[in-house]
C-alpha cells in the first residue's frame, strides 16, 4: 500500500516537472529603447504636433515597385531584401510588405528618381529629392490626415507613399537606402538620432534594422494611430 | 516571394519519403514475422502554446508602459496516418505522420491581430503499453520533428527551426461498434533561439496539445 502511494506520489511529481518545463519560457531579452517614430507636422499656427500613423496591425501592405527599365531588376531585388528585413524584425506578425503587380491595391509605390513614374504629383505634395532616396506622402489640407496620391492615368489611387531613389550600381547601398526607405512606409516617420541605425538620416547605413529599429517598429505597432488616411477620392 | 523556407519545404517531402520507406520495410518484415499491423487514420485538435514572447516598450502620456507580446498558432484541426505493429501483447511499436493548417496570431494588450497562415508537419515513431489495470486503455511515447512551413508568417521566415519533439499520450478504446480510440497527448520540442533573440523575443519550449479520435481503416491480423 505504502508502496503504491510512492508511485503515485513519483508519478506526479514526475508530470509537474514535466508541465512545469514545458510551460517554462525562457528570458525574454531586452531591447533598447525606442526612439521617436512620429512626424511632426507644422500646423498653421506654426506649432509642430507629433502625429503617429501606421497600419492596421496584421496587415500586408503592398508596394509597386517600378523597376524601369524592365528586367534590370536591381530595385526588385533590393526590395526583396527589404521585406526580409523588416519581416525579420516584427516577429509578432505586426506587419508585412510584399511586392504588388497592380497598381490598384498598391498602398506605396518605389521608382528610380529619373523614371517617369506612375503617379502624378500635385502642389500639394511636392517635395524636393535631395538626399539619395526619399519617402513623400501627403497631407490634406487641414493637414489632420493623410490623403492618397493621384494617378498619372487618372485611375482610383490608394497610395499613400511614393519613394524615390537615385540610381546608383552600388548594390549595397540601394538595398541599404531601400530598407530604410521602407522602414518609412511601415510608419517609422522620423529618424533615428543614432547614426548605428537604419533609419539615420546621414550616410554609412547599417546592412539590417538594428535592435533599436525593430524595439521602434514594435513600440509603433502598440501605438494608437492619430494620423489617419483621409478616404481616396476616384481619379483625383 | 515573402521567402518560402526552401529547406523546409525539401525536408518536409524528405521525411514523408523516409516514412513511406519505414512503413514498406515494416510491412514486409511483419508479412514474413507475422506480425500484427494495424493502420489508423486520426482526425482531432491541437492548441498550442506560443512560440515567441517579447515586450513592446510603448509611449504613454506620464511615462512609457511595458506590454507582453506573444505570437503562436491558434487551436486547429489535424489529421494522422499511423501504421502500429503489434511485437508483443504487451508492446506496440508505431509510425505517424500528420499536418496541421493553423492561423498564426499576434497578441498584445488586450488585442490580437492575423500573423499569416502556417503548415505544421510532424513525423514520430514510438511505443504503446497497454494499461493492464484498464482494459482497453494504452499508454504511448515517442519522438521525432516537426516542421512549420509558412511564406506568410515572419516569425517563420528566417527561423522556425525546432528541436526533437518529444511526446507523451493516453489511448482509450471508446466502447461501441466502431472500433474507435480517442487519443490525448502532449508533445513538446524546443524553438530556435538564436534568430528569435536577435529580434528581441524569448523563444523556448513550445508544448502541443493533441486531442484525436483514431479509426482502424486496415491491417493484418
Amino acid at each position: 500500500m505504502n508502496r503504491r502511494r510512492g508511485t503515485g506520489s513519483m508519478w506526479r511529481m514526475a508530470v509537474v516537472a514535466a508541465l512545469a518545463a514545458a510551460c517554462d519560457s525562457a528570458t525574454i531579452p531586452a531591447l533598447p529603447g525606442p526612439y521617436d517614430f512620429r512626424l511632426a507636422i507644422y500646423g498653421a499656427d506654426g506649432r509642430a504636433r507629433q502625429r503617429t500613423f501606421h497600419w492596421d496591425r496584421g496587415a500586408v501592405v503592398p508596394v509597386y515597385v517600378d523597376d524601369e527599365p524592365v528586367g534590370a531588376g536591381a530595385l526588385s531585388q533590393a526590395f526583396r531584401r527589404a521585406v526580409r528585413a523588416w519581416g525579420a524584425a516584427a516577429v509578432f506578425g505586426e506587419v508585412r510588405l510584399r511586392e504588388t503587380t497592380d497598381l490598384g491595391e498598391a498602398r506605396a509605390v518605389l521608382r528610380w528618381h529619373d523614371a517617369t513614374g506612375v503617379l502624378s504629383t500635385p502642389m500639394t505634395c511636392l517635395g524636393p529629392v535631395t538626399g539619395a532616396a526619399s519617402t513623400l506622402g501627403c497631407l490634406n489640407d487641414p493637414r489632420d490626415a493623410l490623403r492618397t496620391w493621384p494617378r498619372r492615368d487618372g485611375e482610383p489611387s490608394q497610395v499613400i507613399y511614393r519613394v524615390v531613389i537615385r540610381r546608383t550600381d552600388d548594390r549595397e547601398l540601394l538595398d541599404r537606402l531601400v530598407i530604410h526607405e521602407m522602414g518609412h512606409v511601415l510608419g517609422i516617420l522620423s529618424h533615428s538620432p543614432n547614426p548605428s541605425d537604419i533609419m539615420w538620416a546621414g550616410p554609412d547605413l547599417p546592412p539590417a534594422p538594428t535592435a533599436r529599429d525593430r524595439s521602434t517598429l514594435r513600440s509603433l505597432y502598440q501605438t494608437p494611430v492619430d494620423l489617419p488616411v483621409e478616404s481616396a477620392s476616384p481619379g483625383e | 516571394m515573402t521567402g518560402v523556407r526552401v529547406q523546409d519545404l525539401a525536408r518536409g517531402p524528405g521525411y514523408g519519403g523516409l516514412l513511406h520507406l519505414v512503413l514498406m520495410a515494416l510491412s514486409a518484415a511483419s508479412a514474413g514475422a507475422q506480425i500484427p499491423l494495424t493502420v489508423e487514420v486520426r482526425a482531432g485538435g491541437v492548441y498550442s502554446t506560443p512560440f515567441a514572447r517579447g515586450i513592446a516598450v510603448v509611449p504613454a502620456e506620464l511615462e512609457a508602459v511595458a506590454r507582453d507580446l506573444v505570437v503562436g498558432p491558434r487551436p486547429a484541426p489535424v489529421a494522422e496516418l499511423a501504421l502500429a505493429a503489434r511485437l508483443d501483447p504487451s508492446f506496440a511499436l508505431e509510425f505517424r505522420s500528420g499536418a496541421s493548417i493553423a492561423d498564426v496570431a499576434g497578441e498584445g494588450g488586450g488585442d490580437s491581430w492575423p500573423a499569416g497562415r502556417m503548415t505544421a508537419v510532424h513525423i514520430l515513431g514510438g511505443v504503446r503499453f497497454p494499461l493492464s489495470p484498464l482494459p482497453g486503455a494504452d499508454v504511448r511515447a515517442g519522438a521525432g520533428k516537426v516542421l512549420y512551413l509558412s511564406s506568410e508568417v515572419n516569425l517563420l521566415e528566417g527561423s522556425g527551426q525546432t528541436g526533437v519533439l518529444l511526446s507523451g499520450g493516453f489511448g482509450y478504446r471508446l466502447p461501441g461498434p466502431v472500433p474507435a480510440i480517442g487519443v490525448a497527448e502532449a508533445q513538446w520540442h524546443e524553438f530556435d533561439p538564436a534568430a528569435l533573440a536577435e529580434a528581441g523575443a524569448a523563444a523556448g519550449a513550445v508544448t502541443r496539445f493533441l486531442a484525436w479520435l483514431a479509426l482502424p481503416v486496415g491491417g493484418t491480423p
